[in-house]
């Protein structure tokens, strides 16, 4: 029947956003105390100016009012399957090291690592719900850079981190859209007013 | 006679309290000068130069739009002022979501609770200025003291624009304010216009009661004496959750007096 399978739909759409969008609070939380530990176990300053790293998804957007529901799940997916291998990379080039505070930062990034997991497979189950069809499959993502001496390193794990950080905020926005009643979800929201 | 002066370095301050429409940048000197001034401000994100529109009034402010969110690259303002005998600027640099910082909440109403005399129900609004709180929900701190304490109790709230606190003193005035946050980023905004309220107290209707008999019997040739046998209702019988304590005993004996003399 139609009309329960709609509304079940809808149902199950209202509680992925909302489970999702406390799933990116509770990440961003968990990153930010991450990046704080990073920056002191690595003997970085917080403030310290990262260069574009090639293969990392940066959350900045343009007309991010005027994306469409699937739009922001796609682009959220190709983020958290792109940050699920850089912080893999991370963790196992942290286990290589020894001490204390290599084992910090392996907590850390585990932690991590197991909720970005858990917010993709979020992200897929939503995405399945959006568009009634089977999910695209991983794109093969660039490797990453190899050639960077230990500080370069250093530095492109915080870039990779404050990244995350960025992105946890934007997919709480971006569910909270999704969450709106709507005629279709497809469709486009209307643009922010003009101030 | 004033002496004319070149511009020392001017103070310089942006704010988001629109997220995610834009920011705004003003700014003031810190001496005046006697003469006048003119300001340039450039902003600058990333290699994008950014468009400061001025406003009319406030003449010392500009209003920026976003042109990306949740943007990691830092935006760089820059303000010079210029006069006959010199120039001066400073630069502030920051974060997107540093300067997110919200008006504080509106029309805050505090009330008593009818029957509960150390309750108080505080409502407020969301600033007017704040475009989306559907999508960029805010929190909020409300914070509240009787007059004649310095200390205040706090509570922080993720949801909703109300609260009903429930420890107040009875029959004390208290103040009460409020502040808003975003959800996720930013800080604090200003504390709200402060409310007053008292809870609610009841009346003292034994009292009045008494009053009532003495005089409806006053014709009588002997006064009113409760006999010994009567349960007086106290002030401490009467309950604060709203109940009325209902001594029936005395009321018994009250309308049986009540009767004898009519």
């Amino acid at each position: 029947m139609a009309a329960p399978d709609s509304s079940s739909t809808s149902l199950r759409h209202r509680d992925l956003c909302s489970r999702g969008i406390r799933l990116a609070g509770k990440m961003r939380s968990d990153v930010v105390d991450l990046l704080d530990t990073y920056v002191e176990r690595q003997g970085l300053d917080a403030s310290a100016s990262v260069a574009a790293v090639e293969g990392l998804p940066v959350a900045a957007v343009e007309r991010w009012d005027e994306q469409t529901g699937t739009q922001r799940l796609l682009e959220n997916l190709a983020a958290y399957r792109a940050f699920r291998v850089l912080l893999a990379q991370m963790l196992e080039e942290q286990r290589e090291q020894l001490g204390e505070a290599a084992v910090a930062l392996c907590q850390g990034l585990a932690a991590v690592l197991l909720q970005v997991s858990a917010f993709t497979y979020h992200l897929e189950e939503l995405l399945q719900l959006e568009t009634h069809g089977p999910l695209s499959e991983e794109t093969a993502l660039p490797p990453v850079p190899s050639h960077l001496g230990l500080f370069e390193r250093k530095l492109w794990g915080l870039g990779v981190l404050r990244e995350l950080a960025q992105w946890a905020v934007r997919s709480a926005r971006d569910l909270r859209q999704l969450a709106k009643p709507s005629p279709s979800s497809s469709s486009a929201s209307s643009p922010v007013d003009s101030p | 006679l004033s002496l004319a002066a070149p511009p020392k370095e001017p103070v310089l301050m942006c704010r988001s309290n629109n997220y995610p429409k834009g920011f705004y940048c003003s700014w003031h000197l810190p001496t005046p000068t006697y003469i006048p001034n003119s300001f340039n401000i450039s902003v600058i994100h990333g290699t994008r130069e950014m468009v400061c529109e001025k406003n009319v009034f406030p003449k010392n402010r500009c209003h920026i739009r976003y042109l990306q969110l949740f943007s990691t690259v830092k935006y760089k303002v820059t303000l010079t002022v210029t006069n006959a005998l010199g120039k001066n600027s400073t630069t502030f640099t920051f974060d997107e979501f540093a300067i997110v910082k919200p008006d504080p909440p509106e029309s805050v109403v505090a009330k008593p609770v009818p029957n509960n005399p150390r309750r108080l129900e505080v409502s407020w609004q969301n600033p007017s200025s704040w475009p989306d709180p559907e999508s960029f929900p805010l929190k909020f701190f409300l914070r509240y003291r009787p007059l004649i304490l310095d200390q205040w109790q706090h509570v922080e709230l993720s949801d909703g624009t109300s609260h009903t606190i429930t420890d107040a003193f009875a029959g004390k005035e208290y103040i009460i304010q409020v502040a808003a946050k975003d959800n996720d980023i930013g800080t604090w905004s200003d504390w709200s216009v402060a409310v007053h309220a008292t809870p609610w107290t009841e009346e003292p209707k034994h009292l009045t009661t008494e009053a009532q008999i003495t005089e409806t019997t006053s014709a009588s040739t002997s006064s009113f004496m409760p006999p010994p046998t009567t349960k007086i209702c106290d002030k401490g019988a009467v309950v604060g959750s709203g109940a009325v304590a209902v001594c029936w005993t005395a009321g018994l004996v009250l309308a049986a007096y009540g009767v004898l003399f009519i």
